[in-house]
């Protein structure tokens, strides 16, 4: 499967066949949650899949628990991370507060020297320092488009993502408000790559169907944990909170 | 080894450490999804009726679970005492009443009946109108796809998909071996898969509001010649 592929098709016919890996299925039902179209046609896929199997419509089939079993366990595993920090780095707390200085210092500097609502991508030599995130605009029939500051996508469009970063960065979670489901949240997505070796996130969320305007939100930090727990507006320490708009025109 | 069955495991799992936490994720993901596919019913105001998840509802309504169950306070919450399946199963059923009520399946005044147990004697089978002419129509699918299979290919349908049997098992039945059957059953799963494509089923939008319409119609009309004189 590639990573900007539109919509699950492809994947839906690899799902039956037990073909895909968890962050695979992952990525599957985070598209098909955020895709009405993809929603509906999961939908019909399980239900014909259960039938086959002979069971109750309300009973998943074995190809639909296999699928799910591997898609949650990075999100459950994800929500006990603040305790695994705190056991397997004692000394982290140590540091804390040393560390908390220069992490607060990275979160403050971006609000206070970029333009608000955008940053450069990639972040090479601009604020802030050791994180990356790159937005791309997946149009049916042309070329995959890098979204810079002040840069539009077509209404029905689908945007992708790549990320990454320096340590102590490890994991983004993003949000992106404004798309054809009025809010997406997904990850937090660990980051293989660092600036200038950005890698794609499983992740792609379709474009309203009107012109407006579409919000970005990635949240970079050192645990998954941190990283989810500032978009959900808790108060962390160490991360870095990047936000670009994207302005949606109308397609001709 | 999971929490419950061992002092130590019990420490490891509240701490939260990986293994510890795949493991229990492994072993309990498919009794919470069945759980979850279950039909829960549900009281309100208005009275007693049974709402189920849908496909795409019944993965949210699973990760959630395990996300919810495996944070620090929910892990330190588990006594240890208790079977754990227990324990995630009622974890479970406040999910999926959380999301039916999030997602306007049920009313946000409604109670899940489990926590009711006086009323549990209430039907939680029976099935709607739509339920119904879906069943029906998904099954007719099923059939026509059967009915292009040979008499071998039906035969282990038969068996791995409706009896649940392993490969080796349906090998045996089939005096194949077990490579002849993971090559045929994965033929026929990508012959499935395009009978799904081209009967169009998957294009078909799945509007309750069409379908309540039909059912509608169909009632009105059933009612009307009901009552024609004779």
């Amino acid at each position: 499967m590639r990573w900007y592929e539109r919509h699950i098709d492809a994947s839906l016919t690899r799902w039956s066949l037990g073909d895909l890996s968890s962050h695979q299925s992952a990525r599957l039902l985070r598209h098909a949650h955020a895709c009405q179209r993809c929603g509906a046609r999961y939908e019909r896929w399980a239900q014909a899949h259960r039938a086959l199997e002979g069971n109750d419509l309300h009973a998943p089939s074995s190809v639909e628990l296999q699928a799910l079993s591997l898609g949650g366990l990075e999100a459950a595993l994800a929500a006990a991370a603040p305790e695994q920090a705190s056991s397997r780095w004692p000394s982290l707390a140590l540091l804390g507060g040393a560390l908390a200085a220069v992490f607060l210092a990275v979160v403050l500097v971006p609000t206070a020297t970029t333009t608000p609502g955008e940053f450069v991508a990639r972040g090479e030599g601009t604020a802030p320092p050791g994180v990356a995130l790159r937005i791309f605009c997946a149009t049916p029939g042309q070329a995959l488009r890098e979204l810079h500051a002040g840069d539009t996508c077509r209404a029905g469009a689908m945007l992708a993502f790549a990320a990454g970063g320096h340590a102590p960065f490890t994991h983004v979670a993003v949000q992106v408000r404004g798309a054809r489901n009025a809010e997406v949240t997904a990850g937090p997505f660990g980051l293989s790559g660092g600036l200038g070796k950005e890698a794609p996130l499983e992740l792609t969320v379709p474009m309203p169907e009107t012109a407006g305007t579409v919000e970005v939100v990635a949240v970079f930090a050192g645990s998954p944990a941190e990283s989810l727990a500032t978009l959900r507006g808790e108060q962390t320490e160490g991360t870095v909170v990047l936000k670009q708009s994207v302005r949606v025109e109308e397609a001709p | 080894m999971l929490p419950g069955t061992d002092r130590s495991v019990l420490e490891s799992f509240r701490r939260g450490e990986t293994s510890v936490l795949t493991q229990v994720y492994r072993t309990y993901s498919p009794e919470v999804l069945r759980y979850l596919s279950r039909k829960f019913a549900v009281g309100s105001d208005g009275g007693t009726r049974t709402a189920a998840l849908s496909a795409l509802d019944l993965d949210a309504a699973h990760q959630e679970t395990f996300v919810r169950a495996f944070r620090p306070n929910m892990r330190q919450a588990y006594d240890g005492v208790r079977p754990y399946l227990g324990f995630l199963l009622t974890v479970a059923r406040s999910t999926a009443i959380d999301l039916m009520r999030a997602s306007g399946r049920v009313s946000r005044e409604a109670v899940s009946m489990d926590d009711a147990p006086e009323l549990t004697h209430l039907s939680t089978e029976a099935r709607t109108p739509e339920e119904e002419a879906l069943s029906t129509e998904v099954r007719d699918l099923v059939r026509a796809f059967l009915d292009t299979l040979t008499d071998e290919g039906r035969a282990l349908a038969q068996l791995r998909f409706v009896e649940g049997l392993s490969q080796e098992s349906a090998a045996q039945q089939l005096q194949l071996s077990r490579g002849e059957v993971r090559v045929r059953e994965r033929r026929m799963r990508t012959q499935f898969t395009e009978h799904l494509k081209d009967s169009g089923w998957l294009d078909a939008s799945a509007e309750p509001g069409r379908m309540e319409l039909g059912v509608l119609l169909a009632s009105l009309a059933l009612c009307a010649i009901g009552s024609m004189p004779s």
